[in-house]
C-alpha cells in the first residue's frame, strides 16, 4: 500500500465516520397500545415521560383518561380522576411529580396531586381581556408553567396565580423545553428560542424545508431539532441552524408509519436521547422509535 | 452541358409525375368531404386553420375512429397536438376552468368556423353565460365590463394562478380601470389600495346595494359603528365578545381558532359584507382552499372524487369539532348522513371491528378516500379485485 492509497481510505473512513445520522439509524420499536392487547383508545391526544418511574403517560381526550406505559410498551395502569378529568388535551410532569393537563371542555388547566388522590381546575375565559384557549401546557424547570394559547397564537409564561407575566412568539403550533430555555414551533416553518429568565435575545431558526403543517416539535441534546409533520406525516430532522437532515416514517397506519403525527418525546433515559417517541391521533397510539 | 440539361429535364418530369397524382388526392379530399358535409358549417369569419386549408384529416380519421365525431384522437388531445404549449401552462396553473381540465375545448370553441374571433361558439357573454347560469339571475347594478359581456377582461378564461380565475391579483386588477382619487380615499378610511382585496366587500358583477357592495352586511358595518371592533382589544376576544353562542364550538380537542389573533375569524369570514349566509367570504369550498390548497392539489391528480367535495361543509364543522378532520359526527358519522342506506349491506365498521393492520376501528374511510380522491370507483383506496381487500384478508 503506498501513501495516496493510505491518505484515501483515511479520507474514506473520516467520511464515514462524519456522516450524519439518518433516518435508518431510527428503528420503530413498538406501538402503545399494541394493536395485540385489549387496551383501546378513543383518542391519543398527548403524552408525557416519567423519567423517574421510566412510563408514558397517554392522555385519552375523549375518554377523560390517562393511561401508564412502560417502555416496552406494556400497559401498567389508567386515571380517571372519577370521570373528572374532562377531554385532556395537553399533559406536562412538575418536578414534584404533580401533572398539569388542558381541559379543553372547561378550557381550564387541572392540575393532578397523585398522591393526594385530588385533582384542582383552574378554568379561563374565551372573552374579555384575559381571554385564553390553552392548546398545549408545558413545565419549565426555573419560568415555572407555560402555556400556547390558541386564541393568540403566542406562548404564556405564567406566575404561580396563573396570571400572564410574558408573551412570546407568533402564531406557535407548539413548545417544548429543553436545555434550559423555551422553543417555540411557528406555522410559518421557524423555530424561536427564548430564555424565560428575560436574559439575552429571542433567536429564530427558518426550517429549510417545505413543510404542510408541523404539529410538533422536539430538540436533542445535539440540539437537531425534530418536527412532526401533520400534512407530509412525517417526522423531519434539522440541524440546529434549520438545514433539512433526514426524515423519519411515512403516511400510513402500520408500526413507524404515521396519519396525524400530534406530538413528538425524546425520551430521557439511562441510554442518553435515544428513545423517540410520536404520538399519532388518527392511528391512536405512541410509536416508539430507537437509535 | 447536355447531359446536365437532360438529367434537370428529368428531374422536373419526375416532379411532374407525383404533382399529377398528388394533386387530384388533396384536392378530392377536401371535395369529398364537402360532398356530404355542408361546406356552410366550415365557413365563417374565423377559420381553424386546417379547415382553412382543408385538411379536414388533419383532426379526422376518414374511414373509422373510436372516438366520436371521428377524430383521431380524443378532443383533448387532438387539440394539444397543435396547441399543448398553451394547454400544458394551463394545466399548471393553480386554478383551471373546468372545462380545459376536463379536456373539453368543444364547450366554447367551435372547431370548424365561428363569427367571433378565438373561434367561440358564441359571443363571448352567451359561451359563458351557458354554464355560469345564476349570472344570468343577477339583479341591481351591473359592473361595466360584465353588462358588456367581457368577461375575458378581468378573468383569464383557461387558467390561472388566482382564484376565480382572475387576471391577477384583485386590487391589481381593479386598480387598472378604477383611480384612487381623493373621494376613494375618503371611502376607504384613507386606506392604501395596494394589497387591498376589492371583492371581499364589492360584487364583481352586480349588486342592488350601492357602489356594488354586496348585500349582507355585518351589523356594526351596516349602522356605521366602526368602533365597536376597530378599538384597542386585542386577539379573536373582539369577535368573540359579541357572538357568544359559538363559544361552546371552540371548546373542543380540534378548534378552527389558528392563533392568528383576529385572523383566525377573518381568514373565512368578512368583518364587513358578504354574500354568503354567515358572511363567509365566499361558498364553503373556494374560502376553505385559501388555507388547504394541498388537499385540493392532491384532489386534482385523482380521477374519483366524492361529487360534494367542494361543499367541504357537509362533513366537517367549521369551528371546532371533537372528532379528527373536525369531522361532523365522527368518521362514520359524517358518511352517514348521506349514506345512511350502507349500514344495512356495509362491511362490518364500529368500535368492535378493528382493523388487523393497526388495532384501529374500521371505519368508512378505512377503504375510502372521500376527500382527496382516488384512482378506483366510489373513491375506494385500492382495486376491488384484490388491491383493496388482500391487505387486511391476505388468505383470499
Amino acid at each position: 500500500m503506498n501513501f495516496t492509497q493510505i491518505t484515501i481510505a483515511v479520507l474514506f473512513y473520516c467520511c464515514i465516520l462524519s456522516l450524519p445520522a439518518s433516518a435508518a439509524d431510527w428503528i420503530s420499536q413498538w406501538r402503545a397500545p399494541d394493536p395485540q392487547s385489549d387496551v383501546r383508545l378513543q383518542s391519543a391526544l398527548a403524552m408525557v415521560f416519567d423519567a423517574q418511574r421510566e412510563r408514558i403517560y397517554i392522555a385519552d381526550g375523549l375518554a377523560g383518561k390517562l393511561h401508564a406505559f412502560d417502555l416496552n410498551g406494556q400497559h401498567l395502569d389508567d386515571f380517571d380522576a372519577g370521570g373528572d378529568l374532562g377531554i385532556p388535551v395537553s399533559i406536562t410532569l412538575q418536578r414534584s411529580g404533580r401533572f398539569w393537563l388542558v381541559d379543553r371542555k372547561a378550557n381550564a388547566l387541572v392540575r393532578v396531586v397523585p398522591e393526594e388522590q385530588r385533582i384542582e381546575r383552574f378554568p379561563f375565559s374565551l372573552t374579555g381581556a384575559s381571554a385564553m384557549l390553552p392548546e398545549k401546557v408545558v413545565w419549565h424547570p426555573d419560568a415555572g408553567l407555560m402555556v400556547l394559547d390558541r386564541l393568540s397564537g403566542n406562548v404564556l409564561a405564567l406566575d404561580d396565580n396563573l396570571n400572564v407575566r410574558g408573551r412570546y412568539g407568533n402564531n406557535c403550533v407548539d413548545v417544548v423545553s429543553a436545555a434550559g430555555k423555551i422553543w417555540l414551533l411557528q406555522a410559518d416553518s421557524s423555530v424561536v428560542q427564548v430564555d424565560p429568565s428575560g436574559r439575552g435575545q429571542e433567536e429564530r431558526i427558518v426550517l429549510r424545508y417545505e413543510l404542510k403543517r408541523p404539529a410538533a416539535l422536539e430538540r436533542n441534546l445535539q440540539g437537531q431539532l425534530f418536527v412532526a409533520d401533520r400534512g407530509l406525516c412525517q417526522v423531519l430532522v434539522f440541524s440546529p441552524t434549520g438545514s433539512y437532515l433526514y426524515s423519519i416514517g411515512a403516511r400510513g397506519n402500520r408500526l413507524g408509519r404515521f396519519s396525524a403525527p400530534r406530538q413528538l418525546l425524546l425520551l430521557d433515559t439511562d441510554q442518553g436521547q435515544g428513545v423517540l417517541a410520536v404520538l399519532d391521533e388518527i392511528n391512536r397510539c405512541v410509536d416508539l422509535f430507537r437509535r | 452541358m447536355m447531359y446536365r440539361s437532360i438529367r434537370c429535364n428529368r428531374w422536373k418530369t419526375l416532379l411532374a409525375v407525383i404533382g399529377f397524382i398528388l394533386f387530384p388526392a388533396c384536392a378530392s379530399l377536401a371535395l369529398n368531404c364537402v360532398q356530404c358535409h355542408d361546406s356552410i358549417n366550415f365557413k365563417g369569419t374565423y377559420e381553424h386553420e386546417p379547415v382553412a386549408r382543408n385538411r379536414c384529416d388533419s383532426c379526422h380519421s376518414l374511414h373509422a375512429s373510436r372516438h366520436a365525431g371521428l377524430l383521431q384522437q380524443a378532443e383533448a388531445q387532438m387539440c394539444s397536438r397543435c396547441h399543448g404549449e398553451a394547454t400544458e401552462a394551463w394545466a399548471q396553473s393553480s386554478y383551471t376552468h373546468s372545462p380545459v381540465h376536463k379536456g373539453e375545448c368543444t364547450s366554447c370553441h367551435a372547431p370548424h368556423a365561428s363569427a367571433v374571433k378565438g373561434l367561440l361558439k358564441d359571443g363571448q357573454k352567451e359561451v359563458c353565460a351557458a354554464c355560469h347560469t345564476s349570472l344570468s339571475a343577477t339583479q341591481g347594478k351591473q359592473h361595466a365590463p360584465f353588462k358588456k359581456g367581457q368577461c375575458a377582461s378581468c378573468h383569464a378564461v383557461h387558467g390561472s394562478d388566482h382564484q376565480g380565475l382572475l387576471r391577477s391579483e384583485d386590487s391589481e386588477l381593479c386598480l387598472g380601470c378604477h383611480k384612487t382619487d381623493s373621494t376613494w380615499q375618503q371611502r376607504h378610511n384613507g386606506r392604501k389600495a395596494q394589497g387591498m382585496n376589492c371583492l371581499e366587500c364589492h360584487h364583481p358583477h352586480a349588486s342592488t346595494e350601492k357602489a356594488l357592495l354586496r348585500p349582507l352586511q355585518h351589523k356594526p358595518f351596516a349602522s356605521g359603528n366602526c368602533a365597536a371592533c376597530h378599538s384597542g382589544s386585542s386577539a379573536d376576544g373582539r369577535c368573540l365578545s359579541c357572538h357568544t353562542p359559538v363559544l361552546p364550538q371552540f371548546k373542543r380537542v380540534h378548534t378552527h381558532l389558528q392563533g392568528k389573533g383576529t385572523s383566525s375569524c377573518t381568514a373565512c369570514h368578512s368583518p364587513h359584507v358578504s354574500s354568503q349566509t354567515g358572511l363567509l367570504k365566499g361558498i364553503s369550498g373556494s374560502v376553505c382552499r385559501s388555507c388547504h390548497a394541498d388537499k385540493l392539489e392532491r384532489r386534482k391528480q385523482a380521477l374519483h372524487v366524492h361529487p360534494q367535495a367542494n361543499h367541504c361543509s357537509d362533513c366537517h364543522t367549521g369551528h371546532g369539532s371533537d372528532e379528527p378532520y373536525m369531522l361532523r359526527g365522527g368518521m362514520a358519522g359524517a358518511c352517514e348522513s348521506c349514506h345512511g342506506e350502507h349500514s344495512t349491506f356495509t362491511h362490518p365498521i364500529g368500535e368492535d371491528v378493528l382493523d388487523p393492520r393497526t388495532g384501529t376501528p374500521m371505519d368508512c374511510i378505512s377503504c375510502h378516500s372521500p376527500c382527496t380522491g382516488t384512482m378506483f370507483e366510489h373513491n375506494l383506496r385500492g382495486g376491488r379485485e384484490r388491491g383493496l381487500c388482500l391487505p387486511c384478508h391476505p388468505g383470499y
